[in-house]
């Protein structure tokens, strides 16, 4: 069995600002360095607060608790959703064996990319999904 | 009997994606420590003492992993190692020469026993040491004086 190796990461966060709403787009908050459709992901990863209680924004991680109510859509630079509706917790390593999931690598929008909320119970205003994105530099090896 | 590998995982593994998650048995280690002030505290950078033995220069590092005390309850320098409880609280940066930041990685992540016996594989091939980092990011670091302990694999680099 095969594990991702890390090349480049960045660690990207959407923020539920207001009261969380069932069913809204949340988008990632840009990153200027990765924003402008430069970065080729090929894995990523998510995380809770029992992994990361506070991001280095200063933004509290939701709850362990909740991951089974978050959704995850990644679109690529030709506006596709590469990967459409991917429930949180299967992104979560420490709860999928060890694993890191792999994507077919592709140019990331990341400002169009978004989470999503099925049930708003236990979800707190300004929290944030906080995801690790693994990459390369679009002409970089 | 040959394993069917399939297309695209092919495609990670001729393009250094992916590989086995035994492969790093046999590659080098070293354990680094990480000392803190005794007025350690959040939000602040605490950057690893120079060595250069891991810097790109000389070394691609192919692996790193934290050794909570559950693994390793004292250093070999007498310290008593730090307790996992904080490590949700930090993150790992790595860096290159220009400060640039090449990856962040929280540091639960990078415990073997929380990701069912799995290392976290790295390819850092720019990184300089003491330009790499941790910072807290919530004030539950509460034993400044308790070293982070890191387990780190590289390869060394060919010199002419």
């Amino acid at each position: 069995m095969n594990n991702l190796i890390i090349k480049r990461s960045q660690l990207i966060e959407a923020q539920f600002t207001g009261t969380p709403a069932t069913g809204k787009k949340y988008q990632f908050t840009e990153i200027p360095n990765i924003s402008r459709n430069n970065i080729v992901i090929y894995g990523f990863e998510a995380f809770t607060a029992t992994q990361l209680a506070v991001t280095p924004n200063n933004n509290t991680v939701v709850a362990s608790g909740v991951s089974d109510q978050l959704v995850v859509t990644l679109i690529d630079n030709d506006n596709k959703e590469r990967v459409y509706q991917l429930p949180y917790y299967t992104a979560i390593r420490s709860l999928n064996g060890g694993f890191v999931l792999m994507v077919k690598p592709f140019i990331l929008n990341l400002t169009r990319s978004y989470v999503q909320i099925t049930s708003a119970t236990g979800i707190s205003a300004n929290e944030v999904a906080s995801i690790n994105l693994y990459y390369s530099i679009v002409g970089e090896d | 009997m040959a394993a069917v590998v399939s297309p695209i995982i092919n495609y990670f593994l001729t393009n250094n994606l992916c590989k086995d998650y035994t492969a790093i048995e046999g590659e080098m280690s070293t354990l680094v420590t990480l000392n803190f002030p005794n007025t350690g505290n959040y939000q602040n950078s605490y950057y690893f003492a120079s060595q250069t033995m891991l810097d790109g220069q000389n070394a691609t590092i192919t692996a790193i992993e934290i050794v909570p005390s559950t693994e390793l309850t004292t250093l070999p320098t007498g310290q008593t190692n730090v307790d996992s409880s904080i490590l949700p609280n930090g993150v790992l940066y790595l860096s290159n020469l220009k400060r640039q930041i090449i990856a962040t990685l929280p540091l639960y992540g990078l415990q073997r026993s929380a990701n069912n016996g799995k290392p976290t594989f790295t390819y850092f091939n720019d990184q300089v040491w003491q330009n790499c980092y941790v910072e807290f990011t919530a004030n539950g670091f509460t034993t400044p004086t308790t070293p982070l302990t890191f387990r780190v694999y590289y390869v060394n680099k060919q010199k002419n």
